[in-house]
């Protein structure tokens, strides 16, 4: 088992980590379809972790399609599945830290009842308050993004105290409302902007926008949706897509 | 007497009622006064939804009342406006019957709440005493008062834990 050991300098992204090799393994075909992989408790012995962080990284290998679970007899490799859905892991705050001449200012920071859509989006009952946001994006003084997000309030009623124009959302949902979030689910698409969105972005003629649409995951728990529409322009979004 | 409570211990707390933006239509607030009150089992009276701007700042609230009303078709808002005298007549009360569930209270729907809602002007402190709150209650025929503490909306008086309140002493005084 040389120079397979978990780094703990951050110790709430282990069971991350530990996905992250065992899939590895899987990809490179240490494992192959059909084999067993070790047991729970091999596996925290093996990386000296605790259960819950190899159970963890064994139910994300399970969602991601890498592994499948047979009662009675163990976890096995899957065969590859391809998924039919393009997905990337991007999120505002990497587009914004790329370039330094972003600038953020809070249209909207309000609790609201959720409308039909984001009862389903948000999977909250109809009587839940949600808290919205509504940001514009600036990139060298010209409006370029905007950026609607929906948190249930009981998550993190601080949210209405704290800055959103300097501080990332998804610092403040970790840092303030303890919540780790593990998983970004995207959708990209393409929007027709509204008569006010077309308004805010200055975009009159080009009512398109490119749009993302991203569910944010503590472990199983879907905490918050964002939507995200950058305007047609000639500013280029710049995801880098780092390959374990 | 016994000491008067103040506002404070009698408030209840701005989330036990339903929020939604001035922008959202009256169809929307339709469906969320519903769903809250309606055919929620734990619902509680008086049936009000308080109205925010992007600030969060209460602008007003909205109840089954105001809602009907801005559903009420043009023809009779400009009787009783002109009018002074609040005169119906069996002519322009079918004109009104007939309007309300039709085409007309369809494109009213649409309207934002803002145009519907009870500006939020009156508040009250927490330190205030539940007497005065009922005064400034009947006085401006509220059924809810809203509570400010340093600038921030923090519950709401009702009219009906007020009069509770108020025959409370009364009886007991007895």
């Amino acid at each position: 088992m040389e120079n397979e050991y978990l780094r703990r300098d951050e110790h709430e992204k282990l069971y991350l980590k530990l996905y992250e090799i065992l899939k590895n393994k899987i990809e490179k075909g240490e494992w192959s379809v059909g084999d067993q992989i070790p047991t729970e408790s091999e596996l925290c012995k093996q990386y000296e972790v605790s259960r819950v962080t190899v159970r963890n990284a064994i139910a994300e290998l399970v969602r991601q399609g890498f592994i499948r679970r047979i009662q009675g007899k163990g976890t096995f490799v899957s065969k590859k599945v391809i998924s039919d859905k393009f997905s990337v892991v991007l999120n505002l705050k990497e587009i914004m830290m790329e370039s330094g001449s972003f600038a953020t200012k809070v249209l909207a920071k309000t609790v609201i009842m959720p409308t039909e859509d984001l009862i389903e989006k948000l999977e909250v009952s109809e009587n839940t308050h949600v808290i919205f946001i509504k940001r514009l994006c600036f990139f060298n003084n010209e409006p370029v993004i905007l950026q609607y997000s929906y948190i249930p309030y009981y998550y993190c009623p601080r949210i209405m105290d704290e800055d959103l124009e300097k501080n990332f959302l998804i610092d403040i949902i970790d840092k303030v409302c303890k919540i780790n979030i593990t998983t970004i689910h995207n959708y990209i698409g393409i929007d027709t902007l509204k008569e006010d969105e077309i308004q805010m972005l200055g975009c009159q003629g080009l009512p398109h926008a490119i749009m993302l649409e991203q569910f944010y995951y503590s472990y199983r728990r879907k905490v918050y949706y964002t939507k995200t529409l950058k305007k047609h322009d000639n500013i280029k979004l710049f995801v880098e897509l780092i390959l374990s | 007497m016994r000491e008067e409570k103040k506002v404070r211990e009698l408030m209840v707390g701005v989330f036990n009622y339903p929020h939604i933006p001035y922008w959202f239509t009256i169809r929307q607030a339709i469906a969320i006064m519903k769903k809250s009150f309606i055919d929620n089992e734990k619902a509680i009276f008086p049936h009000v939804i308080f109205v925010f701007n992007e600030k969060y700042d209460l602008l007003g609230t909205l109840t089954p009342y105001e809602i009907i009303r801005g559903l009420e078709p043009k023809i009779k808002q400009f009787q009783v406006k002109d009018a002074e005298v609040v005169y119906i007549d069996e002519n322009s009360l079918a004109e009104v019957e007939a309007g309300l569930f039709l085409s007309e209270a369809k494109n009213l729907c649409e309207r934002p709440v803002s145009e519907v809602m009870v500006p939020a002007k009156l508040f009250i402190s927490p330190n205030a005493t539940v007497t005065k709150a009922a005064f400034l209650m009947i006085h401006h025929k509220l059924s809810v008062l809203p509570v400010i503490e340093n600038n921030k909306f923090v519950g709401v008086v009702k009219m009906m834990d007020l009069f509770n309140e108020i025959s409370k002493l009364i009886i007991e005084e007895e």
